[in-house]
């Protein structure tokens, strides 16, 4: 997954072929699935996607992991020299995972946390249930506040050259880390739950978590290393007119 | 040179001094002099090597036993340090000791040995000790840092360096993943537990 040359003449396949998490994110960009042979510039054209942005997300989710080294940093500087459209794509796109993982994926995970409590008998499954419902209700409100004050103020910035009392300085004092809790839960039932009749939800449950892990960690690395940035000097060209 | 944390605790300026400048000359990089048993435990850090004077513990307001859970707690070793005439109850209770009257190659000697000690004491076994474990039961109860402290009379620094190790060894960050983990392990039972909150 490391150093692939990805440029706008690859094809969605292949992308997906090199690293099959990228299915999450042609789905936030809304790229339906079936789409043949066709190359990235040609997808984000005929969906409307645009293309820097496309790229520069799906270069960050393939360095999952590696952003520590120096190289890794300058590219997303040099990369994030985006404009307002831009932004409102980038917006767009991170909603759209928003959904994802209160719509589909947490309650996915729930599920099959109860299958597994229906199929284990042991007095403490509850606990895991319990200690999941408080995260997604943090997840939710982590999520919530990011879709109705933190964007709704970015596209005001935006759209017009007025600002706001609120700045992106308090998101980013704020923004808490919610990829620890998915990582809590995968040790206690790796290491500390004793062994349960139930392997298979149980499994399933693990990689389902280490699946959100990994695209959490990539979530919160696009609003950190891209969107903060791109708005502080927003905030700054805005003040300075 | 050798990176090892070495704390030396000792009332004398002069001997503590002293000693701390013989260290340094010998290639020991980090050696620090402290005059109080209160300034070690806020001070001190995981895997060091500790010498100390017995009598700087016995004139303060912690007991041999409270220092002993401290150098447990930070992984460490302790050397004594004696002015005056031996003490065999008390060396029991030390790796090593050194006298002033002792020649300096000995002195050397003996430290650089305890230091070899103190860093391959490395805890790797995951099991908690039965300290961390009274620990993990207050966090459970939904005890803060101050207030576990309190409870068990140490200072916040160590209870704090409880936590740490606790959450090392189980590897789980959040105090509802502790929670749990007590839970499961019957460190605390549920009726305590469902009282607590």
């Amino acid at each position: 997954m490391k150093n692939i040359e990805i440029t706008y003449t690859t094809k969605l396949a292949e992308l997906v072929e090199r690293n099959d998490r990228l299915l999450l994110v042609l789905d936030r960009f809304e790229i339906p699935l079936g789409f043949g042979d066709i190359t990235i510039e040609e997808a984000c054209k005929k969906y409307d996607v645009d293309q820097e942005v496309f790229l520069l997300i799906v270069k960050l989710f393939c360095n999952y992991r590696f952003i520590n080294s120096e190289l890794e940093k300058e590219e997303i500087i040099v990369n994030t020299e985006l404009d307002k459209n831009q932004i409102y794509a980038l917006i767009k796109y991170l909603k759209n995972a928003h959904n994802y993982y209160l719509n589909n994926k947490l309650p996915f995970v729930k599920e099959l946390i109860m299958k597994f409590i229906e199929n284990t008998e042991n007095e403490h499954t509850e606990l895991i249930l319990n200690f999941f419902n408080e995260y997604e209700q943090d997840v939710n409100k982590h999520m919530e506040y990011e879709n109705n004050v933190v964007f709704p103020y970015i596209e005001k910035l935006c759209g017009t050259n007025s600002s706001d009392k609120y700045n992106i300085e308090v998101f980013e004092n704020n923004h808490t880390n919610i990829e620890d809790i998915p990582n809590d839960l995968k040790i206690l039932l790796l290491k500390h739950f004793p062994p349960t009749k139930d392997k298979f939800y149980r499994n399933q449950i693990l990689l389902s978590l280490y699946d959100l892990e990994y695209d959490l960690v990539e979530h919160g690395r696009i609003e950190d290393k891209v969107l903060i940035p791109l708005i502080k000097k927003l905030e700054t060209e805005v003040n300075d007119d | 040179m050798i990176r090892t944390n070495i704390f030396i605790v000792e009332k004398s300026e002069i001997v503590g001094f002293g000693l701390l400048q013989l260290l340094k000359q010998k290639g020991f990089q980090r050696v620090f002099h402290l005059t109080q048993v209160k300034l070690l435990f806020e001070k001190l850090e995981p895997a060091s090597l500790v010498v100390i004077n017995p009598s700087t513990i016995l004139e303060s307001e912690y007991s041999l036993v409270d220092f002993e859970r401290n150098i447990e707690t930070f992984n460490s070793k302790a050397i004594a340090l004696l002015s005056s005439y031996p003490n065999v109850e008390l060396e029991k209770r030390f790796i090593q000791t050194i006298s002033l009257n002792d020649k300096l190659n000995n002195i050397i000697e003996k430290i650089e040995k305890s230091v070899e000690k103190s860093e391959s004491s490395d805890d790797v076994s995951n099991v908690l000790s039965e300290r961390e474990k009274e620990v993990l039961r207050l966090i459970a109860l939904g005890f803060s840092n101050k207030e576990i402290a309190y409870e068990l009379n140490i200072s916040v620094h160590t209870a704090i360096s409880h936590r740490k190790n606790i959450t090392a060894k189980l590897d789980v960050k959040s105090s509802s993943a502790l929670t749990i983990y007590a839970l499961i392990n019957n460190i605390i039972d549920k009726e305590d537990f469902d009282k607590s909150i």
